[in-house]
């Protein structure tokens, strides 16, 4: 089965852990292709819209985040948080796909609404199964809530989290 | 034993008593009638204070002014003199010496009293109270010692926790990087040759990463368990070699660093200080906006017991929220591609400086650059 018009937002600092994820998700059949933000302000710049984001061709507003926790300033929890307060986007499912955090973190991002929480696996075979897992549920079983998504997302005041 | 031997011996027991002794007279039938003193021992003699004693009406509360609320000593006769029985008075103090005074039914219209010198139980007890009050406040001070003790403990566990987690964490890393990446170009045979050495370049980058990150951590575990032995040190010394080490790894970049001279002699240890002054040197000439040249300055400021040395450069800066952060192990404020590192050097620099008994912080702002400072004591 392949997946059109899935955009998925990945969102990691580890460049060769998001390619890795890139990678699998494209090799279990996501077509359209997949976006990444490097760290909290890039992934909060591409859901608002911000500069270069504001061309929706290139970059779809996404209907899955898979969020890394480990991020260099604003943390994955913050991103999370931030992304919950804003009205046009608190809908959108995070899947939290992290590498190894302390429980505080964990249970922090369920309280904060992440929809599902993954331990990125050491193997890349590993990966692909998680990923065949993932989309086959998220974009296949899964219904989608409405994103506004014309709605520009409210301004982030940048040092709170 | 006949009766004249027995009276005798009575009167010689009464009279040789140490203890004040008093005989009292009640009216029976006129309870208004104030006690009256008809017999006393000679130690009552000295204390009473009464000129015109004799024997036959002299009035208690006269004999022994102000010791007694007359109304309420005459009830307690009466009511004695009644029931039976015996009543505690009380203390008297008189001359810094104490009395404690009893008095009990003799007949229905007589009553004994007993005055005891309680001075020296007064003194050993204010010299027990005084010996509690001691052991109280040793206890406090034990107990106040073990809870900061314990909360120590408890705060250098909770850093081996943070550490263990973000050692195991940064370190798999790349092992997981290099493990993927290896998975890949194996089972794949549709890359391009130009991928599959992409592929390759990463391993290696991973690789030489990690390499980087077990060089910085055996730094740090240097820092935190070798033996120093503080001693004086010339700062001139220290930031020369330091210097000199930075021109050697940064062979490439250009910088410009401007150094006071004449700086003081601190208490410390030279190799690690010069690690220290190297850190915060190589931290600065780092985080310069891209195309900058980095400017290092560093000069000391003195009181009369401490010494600070400051290092300031012209890079990003940092926001004050962050401030607590860097000094933190595999703690990162950037990205691996912007600023790449290990996390690593502050953390070294601040385990030193506590190692060393000294003090560290920063002043800085977002784009206005970052002045480090570390204090020691002074050597003189």
């Amino acid at each position: 089965m392949s997946y059109v018009n899935h955009t998925i937002l990945v969102v990691d600092n580890d460049q060769d852990q998001a390619h890795f994820t890139k990678l699998a998700l494209q090799r279990v059949g996501v077509i359209t292709p997949v976006q990444s933000a490097r760290d909290g302000e890039e992934a909060i710049g591409y859901l608002s819209g911000r500069g270069t984001f504001q061309d929706r061709e290139c970059y779809p507003m996404p209907v899955l985040m898979l969020l890394d926790l480990k991020l260099p300033h604003i943390s994955g929890v913050g991103l999370l948080s931030w992304l919950r307060e804003q009205p046009a986007l608190k809908r959108l499912p995070v899947v939290v796909l992290t590498t190894q955090v302390p429980p505080v973190d964990l249970n922090r991002a369920y309280e904060l609404g992440c929809n599902s929480f993954l331990f990125k696996p050491n193997s890349f075979n590993a990966l692909l199964v998680m990923m065949q897992n993932l989309v086959q549920y998220w974009l296949g079983l899964n219904v989608a809530p409405e994103l506004a998504a014309h709605h520009q997302a409210q301004e982030h005041s940048g040092t709170s989290i | 034993m006949d009766m004249e031997q027995a009276e005798q011996l009575y009167r010689l027991m009464f009279t040789n008593m140490r203890e004040a002794l008093a005989v009292l007279r009640l009216e029976a039938r006129n309870p208004e009638v104030p006690p009256q003193v008809i017999e006393m021992n000679p130690a009552a003699v000295k204390l009473c204070r009464c000129k015109s004693f004799n024997f036959n009406n002299c009035v208690v509360t006269d004999c022994f002014p102000e010791w007694f609320d007359p109304d309420r000593f005459k009830d307690y006769c009466h009511r004695l003199a009644a029931f039976g029985g015996s009543l505690e008075l009380g203390e008297v103090s008189r001359d810094n010496l104490f009395y404690r005074v009893r008095i009990f039914a003799l007949t229905d219209n007589h009553i004994g009293m007993v005055i005891s010198d309680c001075t020296r139980y007064r003194e050993e007890e204010a010299e027990i109270a005084d010996l509690t009050a001691k052991l109280e406040k040793e206890a406090s001070t034990m107990d106040r010692r073990v809870a900061e003790r314990t909360a120590q403990l408890e705060e250098i566990n909770e850093e081996l926790d943070t550490f263990a987690f973000s050692v195991s964490h940064d370190l798999r890393a790349p092992i997981r990087a290099m493990q993927a990446f290896a998975e890949i170009l194996l089972d794949d045979e549709l890359q391009t040759p130009a991928e599959r050495n992409a592929y390759l370049v990463r391993i290696k980058n991973a690789a030489q990463g990690m390499d980087r990150l077990i060089q910085d951590l055996l730094a740090y575990s240097r820092v935190s368990r070798q033996e120093i032995t503080l001693e004086p040190v010339h700062l001139d010394q220290v930031v020369h070699d330091a210097a000199l080490q930075l021109e050697l790894a940064e062979g490439g970049t250009s910088y410009r660093l401007e150094t006071a001279s004449n700086l003081p002699t601190v208490i410390g240890h030279h190799a690690v200080l010069v690690q220290v002054v190297l850190n915060l040197m190589t931290n600065g000439i780092k985080f310069v906006p891209k195309g900058a040249v980095p400017v290092l300055r560093i000069w000391t400021d003195e009181s009369q017991e401490y010494c600070r040395l400051y290092v300031e450069d012209n890079g990003i800066g940092i926001a004050p929220q962050h401030q607590e952060r860097i000094f933190k192990i595999f703690e990162r404020l950037h990205s691996m591609e912007s600023y790449p590192g290990t996390g690593v050097g502050l953390a070294i620099v601040r385990k030193a400086v506590q190692r060393l008994g000294g003090r560290i912080g920063l002043v800085s702002n977002e784009g206005e650059g970052s002045r480090f400072w570390i204090e020691l004591r002074r050597a003189e």
